[in-house]
């Protein structure tokens, strides 16, 4: 039952979890396409938004673009929520029900971007310089 | 169109107001890179000699480079080129925080500002869209007034500004421009530049991508380039832990830290100012640049005493010898206040210190008294004098206003017997190292390209700590103090620095060599698509070193302003590990200038140039 976890206090806002999560989607340098966010309040508090699998914008989708997919399972036991984009309608449904707001609208693709936690291999997690997110196993 | 890039340059003419675009050549791109080379390369190119440099015919190029906003370690920074105010020289600053990164996402990779605007005016680039809007509410604003008002003003917490304060509208030579709230690009007063156009701040935000040219071999690359600067004990321990501040003691014990206007190299209360102590005392958190696994940013927070209150950013290296051991100041809450408020009003940390010391200096010789500093007791280590300095100096108030225009200007002012103890080559103050105790320091120092400044290389960590690059020909033994040593080494190292500068990243990564030239260059070909090897980057390097040497030559600069002040040659270290020692100049220079290809008053021959490529600008020597 792995999960994504973080760590606001170890933050230090270098947005390479943003810039690496589009690399290992699109294979571009965009920060702002992280399915990952990353804010700053000033002068010094960090704070990670991380998508955590509730699946709250699955039920909220009335088309049914948002789906479990099993190959890995999540906390709750459920299969990691997918979005899969030849169904999506860009109604944002889905961005209202999010519950850490990490859910964002694209202009461009008329459509969010879903965390897929890389499909068990988070890149985030593997290229945090501080360890301010972890993935847990369990 | 090679990877790394977007390929559009803004052009703005803030006499008319008018936008253009431009696209520079691939070849340019290849043998110039970008950020430090690119800018100077437009520099040259663009602005005449004789330019007045706070004038409309002069430029500030905002340049990124292939690497910004890309995944590499130290990614998030820009450059800023322009004719100095303050020195006269081509003067490139970096900067890092996240306005570079940006750009770059708004699509371009550098703004090229020229003319003047009447009125105070700001730019707003939209995810490409420019826009100049009235900044007469923001005008006299310091920096963090300006950026919280312009997030304000489009209602966007991320979008990215970089302003000049007081001091740049001010025109005080060596005003910096500060992006973030926390990085400024400072050294040699592109601040008083912009504040000459009337450009209060650049605004930018960006939704837009860009890629590599090898995705999976860049990928590998940026790997090995991660794990390098883990592996080393700067990079991957002492930046992170202590930030730069966490080498005061080591470059102390080798008795090249700066002490009382230079008058000593070494500090008997170094500790109380080392990046350890602030952890210990002030540190609330450290925060990376863009991409940056360094993250040498120290946040602080002073929670009481006569500095409460100050909570930001607090002083790295550089502003911590200024500020601290060069005005006899032990207290690292000062330091640290007095370069909160030189961000805040928008000064160059390391002069505005180094100005302050050498009045301090005149004030215990009495040669200035309170008639002349308005009541203020500058004697060394009144760090309420240091501190209350700041403002007036920003403002250009009292005694502040004669301190203003730099040291020279002001010796001059004062009187000419004063200017023997001013500390500056080409009128730029020497920053964090005593040369006395470092002879490739010294030699740095004389023949840099924007003044007296040894970031490009910092030798001394090479020199007296002896972090050593396995790919630069390097000598097994350094002799820091005999003048016998061979100094060649130090050219190839300075190749490499400014072809890193013009990445653009950060010299953080190779001041102790944690990432070799050959590393560089096999990201960068992944990167860009160019086929670049070790020799290729470092001849891209010294291709840059002589067009900016050329443009100096073109503004008049001859050997003669290849020299030292006079403390350094006549007056012996007094303690530490190089006492007795002074430097001799002449020699080295004529060595190195015989190494670089250069006759024997520094100009770069005709040969050396057609080699670099530079034909076309022999005839301008």
């Amino acid at each position: 039952m792995p999960r994504l976890t973080k760590n606001d206090d170890v933050c230090i806002h270098c947005h390479r979890c943003e810039s690496i999560c589009t690399w290992a989607h699109e294979s571009v340098f965009n920060p702002k396409r992280g399915r990952i966010i990353v804010d700053l309040e000033y002068p010094d508090i960090h704070n990670i938004r991380v998508c955590i699998q509730c699946g709250r914008c699955a039920d909220a989708c009335p088309v049914d673009a948002i789906y479990q997919d099993p190959e890995i399972l999540t906390t709750s036991e459920q299969g990691v929520f997918r979005l899969d984009e030849t169904k999506c309608i860009g109604c944002g449904e889905c961005l209202q029900v999010c519950p850490t707001h990490v859910l964002q609208f694209f202009h461009e693709v008329r459509m969010p971007r879903k965390c897929d936690f890389c499909l068990g291999e988070p890149q985030c997690v593997k290229y945090c310089p501080t360890s301010a997110l972890s993935w847990v196993l369990g | 169109m090679p990877g790394g890039y977007t390929s559009k340059i803004l052009r703005i003419d803030l006499g008319n107001g008018s936008f253009s675009l431009e696209k520079p050549d691939d070849t340019v791109l290849r043998d110039y890179i970008g950020g430090e080379g690119l800018g100077t390369h437009y520099l040259y190119h663009e602005v005449a000699p004789g330019t007045d440099p706070l004038g409309p015919g002069n430029r500030i190029i905002f340049m990124t480079g292939p690497v910004t906003g890309t995944l590499a370690p130290t990614s998030g920074r820009h450059s800023v080129t322009t004719l100095s105010p303050l020195t006269g020289c081509q003067n490139t600053s970096h900067a890092g925080g996240y306005w570079g990164t940006q750009l770059k996402l708004a699509g371009y990779d550098g703004i090229i500002v020229q003319g003047q605007s009447k009125e105070p005016v700001y730019l707003l680039i939209d995810d490409g869209e420019p826009l100049l809007l009235d900044a007469k509410d923001i005008w006299g604003l310091d920096t963090f007034r300006t950026d919280a008002i312009i997030k304000d003003n489009h209602h966007d917490g991320k979008l990215s500004i970089t302003s000049i304060g007081p001091a740049g509208e001010n025109l005080v030579k060596y005003a910096s421009i500060q992006n973030d709230r926390q990085r400024s690009a400072a050294r040699g007063g592109p601040g008083a530049v912009m504040g000459s156009k009337k450009l209060k701040a650049i605004a930018v935000r960006g939704t837009q991508s860009f890629s590599a040219a090898d995705p999976e071999k860049y990928h590998e690359s940026m790997d090995e380039l991660l794990q390098s600067v883990k592996n080393n004990v700067l990079t991957g321990s002492i930046f992170p832990k202590f930030g730069m501040a966490g080498i005061i003691d080591a470059i102390n014990s080798h008795g090249v830290l700066p002490t009382r206007n230079n008058q000593s190299g070494t500090f008997n209360q170094a500790h109380k100012l080392s990046g350890q102590t602030m952890a210990k005392t002030m540190l609330t958190r450290t925060r990376g640049c863009y991409c940056c696994n360094i993250h040498c940013t120290r946040l602080i927070n002073i929670p009481f005493g006569p500095y409460h209150g100050t909570r930001g950013k607090g002083p790295d290296y550089d502003a911590i010898v200024a500020l601290g051991s060069q005005c006899d100041n032990s207290n690292l809450e000062a330091a640290a206040h007095a370069n909160m408020l030189c961000d805040q009003y928008g000064l160059d940390p390391v002069t505005t210190g180094e100005t302050i010391s050498w009045a301090m200096e005149l004030f215990e010789r009495g040669i200035i008294n309170r008639n002349d500093t308005r009541g203020i007791d500058l004697t060394f280590g009144n760090h309420e004098a240091m501190v209350s300095m700041i403002p007036k100096i920003a403002t250009r108030m009292e005694f502040g206003a004669l301190l203003a225009d730099g040291p020279t200007a002001a010796a001059k002012h004062i009187g000419e017997k004063t200017a023997q103890y001013t500390m500056e080559v080409k009128n730029m103050n020497l920053p964090g190292v005593d040369a006395r105790g470092s002879n490739a320091t010294a030699l740095s120092y004389a023949v840099d390209n924007r003044g007296g400044d040894d970031l490009r290389p910092f030798a001394v960590m090479t020199e007296c700590l002896g972090f050593r690059s396995k790919d630069l020909a390097m000598p097994e033994q350094f002799e820091p103090l005999s003048g016998k040593e061979n100094i060649e080494w130090l050219i190839p190292a300075q190749n490499y620095s400014v072809a890193v500068n013009s990445l653009v990243c950060c010299m953080l990564t190779i001041i102790g060599y944690s990432i070799e030239p050959s590393q560089y260059a096999k990201h960068l070909s992944a990167l860009t698509g160019f086929n670049y090897d070790k020799d290729h980057l470092l001849l891209a390097g010294e291709r840059i070193w002589n067009l900016q040497r050329a443009f100096n030559i073109r503004e008049g600069f001859t050997r003669d302003d290849d020299r030292l002040p006079a403390r350094l040659t006549n007056e012996p270290a007094p303690t530490g590990p190089a006492k007795g020692s002074t430097i001799h100049l002449e020699p080295m220079l004529d060595t190195y200038y015989q190494a670089r290809g250069w006759d024997r008053n520094g100009i770069p021959t005709r040969e050396r140039l057609r080699l670099l490529g530079l034909e076309h600008i022999a005839r301008d020597l």
